[in-house]
């Protein structure tokens, strides 16, 4: 259906949520989406409707879950935060990841010496 | 994979709250929305630039809000969902469409289900007993006249109860109809003699109370004991709990009711509901004379439950030892000759009885599935109908769809709406189709029940009819649809946004799959015509031909003096009373008794030897036997060849007499008169007789045998009067309208004798062909659905193409085309199209013919399968029927007015 592009995008966006609500415990959605930018140090320029897509899918594998609550500005905003399984998916992409970037920079390295 | 499923068990739950979760949605992003816009102020914007910006950075919300209900519910089943809401919009837009299309499938889908329903109940439904796979039932294979017997006797079932060495349990049970008292209600009902292990191998469980027990049918026990059916329980007691314990009476006899049987267990035998169980042991208490010691006596059926691990083939060779042990031990007192190879050579077996044991099934199996595989074909027939007015539909629908498509919907897309319309359409049918198959096949249910017992018969749809009738449905669905679906989304959205002027040609591709979903029609129902051909002349054949008596106006009954107690000479002399008092009866014109009234289905078979003549070793010399009265010829009219009837002053003191039919003439005098020739019975005491008469040959046992030799005697000489006979009497009107006088003429006698089993030989006859009956007016009805189907058809292909070309006739009528010229040219185009499905068609029907001749012989009469009278009336029913249904649209055509057909274009 769709490209394997955004395959590795949408898998790495999903990566770094599940990441961002480990560290900082649970959060709404803007308060996600301005988390990442801020830790990309704005290189990551997000549109941020997608944030929303991601923390679906999350929902969806229960890896995640949302509870309404009041945001800074006393609004009613939807707050996620980790479960334990989300906790152990994380640790088995973070490795995954890890070994796949490692992978792509030895090919890289390889394809400049030549 | 958890997280998979756990992900797709959460959109289907979003299924049914997206309204929830949509408006949740809207809440988060407008939060969102704020929080941005309040950041972008600080940030030092206006409060409109804040607000654009926000909009930019978070996306636009209508896309957002769509594609996450997309992600959170299933989109495909959603817009199926949509699909089929626009589709039954569609089908009520089209109410006439509809009603046709629905009617059509319901007909031809409940067909179907009906015939599967009887197939179920008769079939393939197990019985509801623990672990029925196990069950086996005793046969007997024989190399004569009864190929399969399943009656044997008490003591052959002890000697394989007590010597098998393959069965955890081996159970009897005998079919009996006894007179049933509970307070001052009497009937008869069915029940059973079932040895003391029948329950406990069968594992049914007691609904209340217990079952009966193994000793209860040992010696020494009371065995009055009684086991009521769940079904009794409610009618006759109203389901009252404190029935156990209660007395009742069976034929006069108290018995006591200990238990009430699980409510699904009605017995073993598909058809027959049995009431009540008793053991065995209490059968000599019912009958006078006890047939459990009498080793001749075959009255009980055996059922066994195998060891686990043991095959069918091990139990037939274990068994066989047993039993031939028992065959040569009998055989060794028997004469050498044919019948004695005969009874060595049969030998015993075992048949599944997961299903329960079922004469029906013998009976209708090979019936059912041929009316399975014709009312398939005519539900194929069915599917091409409203495939083709889908079809026409589909054509009328083309702006529609040009529009959709040049509005960017893909093929694919309006694929899946037409296979979603036809489904739907399916579906309905469906449903209207398994409503219509329950009445159907409870109607036919009674068709079927030509027995004196009526046939109880489960017909509530099981899982398994239901899930059949889904698919059967979806399977339409499917094939009517999926044609119509590819063509009517070819097509380009330009030419045909504009409006089409009406072509003067009919060879597009549309036209010429209409023109083969015709052809294949035609050539089905021709399969159809002449598998009903067969069938229906099998029955006239079998109602045309003599059968040697006549059966109009004959009432039929049985009396039973013995059961009253009468004995001996106090028997002949209720007799004679009864048929002097009946042949005064107003409304009589003769009486008579018989042993066996005529096609009652059963009779006697003895061995005769003939004076002076000197039978072959080998040679079969076995005769029907009827002990009959004086007058039973007249009455039943089978003319009397040669010599008299008996006289009424034949006793058993005078000289026996016997009077033969002709064919038993013919074989043993060759045409030499046998009047005065002497021939002897065998039996327990062989008697002499002197031949009187000869009688012109008549059937005896059912209408479908062979003429066979036979002899009748008169039932006054015999050694031992019979205490019960059967009645005829032929009445000058309405037969059943005599049978209050008979009844009380018998009353006027004796107040103690039972007389029943009224009826009529007519029904008697009829009885006797009850599955050619089934039979052909199925295939009838199949064959004249298909025929009516395949007409509408053609009258609708014939009726769209006049349409079409309105202005090429108009043209050619300004051209001088004569009227009949222009119904010819409709006729012609419509008979070629029949010609070729009859030319495509008999082939396939001769090769089939050929193909089950051989299965399907047992079940015609009087014609081969490959009949060609057959195959030329199916030919010309179809041809007349499709030159009558173009006779509309080809007259219509002619009506064409030249001038305004051409203004027209």
């Amino acid at each position: 259906m769709t490209d394997p592009k955004s395959d590795i995008l949408q898998g790495t966006l999903d990566l770094m949520v599940l990441k961002t609500l480990e560290a900082m415990g649970p959060l709404h959605g803007y308060g996600v989406a301005r988390r990442i930018e801020q830790i990309s140090e704005e290189v990551l320029q997000i549109n941020q409707g997608t944030i929303y897509a991601s923390l679906v899918r999350l929902l969806q594998r229960g890896w995640i879950a949302s509870e309404w609550g009041a945001s800074e500005n006393n609004r009613k905003a939807k707050f996620y935060s980790i479960t334990k399984s989300g906790k152990k998916q994380l640790a088995s992409q973070t490795e995954d990841w890890q070994r796949f970037a490692g992978v792509v920079a030895r090919v890289l390295e390889l394809s400049e010496r030549s | 994979m958890r997280a998979n499923f756990r992900a797709f068990a959460s959109r289907v739950k979003g299924l049914f709250v997206s309204r929830s979760l949509d408006t949740d949605f809207a809440q988060e992003l407008e939060s969102h929305l704020q929080l941005l816009t309040e950041e972008n102020i600080l940030r030092g914007m206006s409060l409109d630039q804040a607000r654009r910006a926000a909009r930019l950075k978070l996306g636009g919300p209508s896309e957002l809000r769509e594609s996450h209900h997309d992600q959170r519910t299933l989109p495909l089943l959603e817009s199926m969902q949509q699909d089929a809401r626009f589709a039954l919009r569609m089908l009520r837009k089209n109410p006439g469409f509809t009603a046709v299309a629905v009617l059509t499938l319901a007909l031809g889908i409940g067909a179907n289900t009906a015939i599967f329903s009887l197939i179920n109940a008769v079939i393939l439904r197990s019985l509801p007993v623990e672990d029925p796979g196990q069950l086996v039932e005793m046969q007997i294979h024989r190399q004569d006249a009864y190929p399969i017997v399943t009656s044997f006797s008490y003591v052959e079932y002890q000697r394989l109860r007590d010597q098998n060495q393959v069965f955890s349990g081996l159970i009897t049970a005998s079919n009996t109809s006894l007179h049933f008292t509970s307070g001052t209600q009497t009937e008869a009902t069915s029940g059973q003699f079932v040895s003391g292990n029948f329950f406990s191998v069968l594992g049914v469980s007691p609904f209340i109370g217990r079952t009966i027990l193994p000793s209860d049918d040992s010696s020494g026990e009371n065995p009055s004991v009684a086991v009521i059916s769940y079904g009794l329980w409610q009618r006759s007691f109203g389901g009252d709990p404190s029935i156990i314990g209660r007395q009742i009476e069976i034929e006069t006899l108290p018995f006591t009711i200990v238990g009430v049987a699980a409510p699904k267990f009605s017995g073993l035998q598909v058809g027959i509901s049995q009431d009540f169980w008793v053991p065995m042991s209490a059968e000599p208490l019912v009958h006078a004379q006890s047939w459990l010691p009498q080793p001749g006596s075959h009255w009980i059926g055996i059922v066994g439950r195998l060891k686990p691990g043991v095959t069918s083939a091990a139990a037939r060779t274990n068994l066989g030892v047993v039993y031939g042990q028992m065959v040569a031990e009998q055989a060794a007192q028997m004469r050498e000759g044919r019948s004695k190879q005969i009874f060595l050579a049969q030998k015993i077996d075992v048949a599944p009885a997961a299903n329960g044991l079922s004469r029906l099934r013998r009976q209708f199996s090979k019936p059912l599935v041929i009316l399975m595989v014709l009312v398939g074909l005519v539900l194929i027939i069915a599917c091409a109908n409203v495939a083709s007015l889908l079809l026409a539909r589909a054509t009328s629908r083309r702006r529609e769809l040009a529009v959709r498509l040049a509005l960017g919907a893909s093929r694919r897309r309006l694929m899946r709406q037409f296979l979603t319309e036809s489904l739907v359409l399916s579906s309905v049918g469906g449903a209207a189709g398994l409503i219509l198959a329950f009445f159907a096949s409870n109607f036919l249910v009674r068709f079927m029940s030509a027995t004196p017992v009526p046939l109880v018969i489960d017909l509530r749809p099981d899982i398994r009819v239901l899930l059949f009738t889904v698919v059967v449905s979806l399977l339409s669905g499917t094939l009517f649809g999926i044609a119509p679906a590819f063509r009517a989304t070819q097509l380009d959205a330009g030419p045909n946004l504009k409006e089409r002027a009406p072509s003067l040609t009919s060879g597009r591709p549309g036209a010429r799959l209409g023109k083969a979903l015709i052809v294949s029609q035609i050539a089905l129902s021709l399969l159809i015509l002449v598998s009903a051909g067969l069938f229906v002349g099998t029955l006239r054949n079998l109602k045309t031909f003599d059968p040697g008596f006549d059966s109009d106006n004959v009432l039929l009954a049985s009396v039973d003096p013995g059961r009253a107690g009468y004995k001996d000479a106090q028997l002949s002399g209720f007799y004679h009373q009864l048929l002097d008092r009946l042949n005064q009866q107003p409304g009589a014109r003769s009486a008579s008794l018989s042993m066996v009234s005529p096609v009652a289905g059963g009779g006697v078979e003895l061995s005769v030897s003939v004076e002076g003549y000197v039978p072959h070793p080998d040679e079969d010399n076995s005769v029907y036997v009827n002990r009959v009265s004086p007058g039973y010829f007249a009455t039943v009219r089978t003319p009397l060849l040669l010599g008299g009837d008996f006289r009424a002053q034949d006793s058993p003191a005078s000289p026996q007499v016997a009077i033969i039919n002709e064919t038993m003439a013919q074989y043993y005098f060759h045409g030499a008169s046998p009047i005065g020739r002497h021939v002897t019975l065998a039996g327990n005491t062989p008697v002499e007789l002197e031949i009187v008469g000869v009688v012109k040959d008549s059937k005896y046992i059912n209408l479908r045998e062979e003429i066979h030799r036979t002899i009748f005697t008169n039932c006054f000489q015999a050694p031992k009067m019979p205490g019960s006979l059967d009645l005829e009497i032929r009445t000058e009107a309405s037969p059943l309208a005599l049978a209050p006088a008979v009844r009380s003429a018998v009353a006027e006698i004796s107040s103690t004798v039972p007389v029943s089993s009224f009826g009529t030989l007519d029904e008697q006859v009829d009885r006797s062909i009850t599955q050619e009956r089934l039979v052909a007016a199925l295939s009838g009805s199949f064959g004249a659905l298909a025929l009516l189907l395949a007409c509408i058809g053609l009258y609708g292909l014939m009726s769209y193409s006049v349409g079409t070309r309105v202005s090429e006739i108009g043209i050619r009528m300004a051209l001088g085309a004569e009227r009949a010229n222009v119904v010819w040219m409709i006729l012609r185009e419509s008979l070629a199209l029949a010609a070729l499905g009859v030319v495509i068609g008999v082939p396939i029907a001769l090769v089939t013919a050929r193909l089950v001749a051989s299965e399907i012989s047992g079940l015609l009469f009087g014609l081969s399968a490959t009949s060609k009278a057959t195959v030329v009336f199916a030919c010309a029913a179809l041809v007349g029927s499709a030159a009558l249904a173009s006779c509309v649209p080809a007259i219509r055509a002619s009506r064409v007015d030249p001038a305004s057909a051409m203004r027209c274009e």
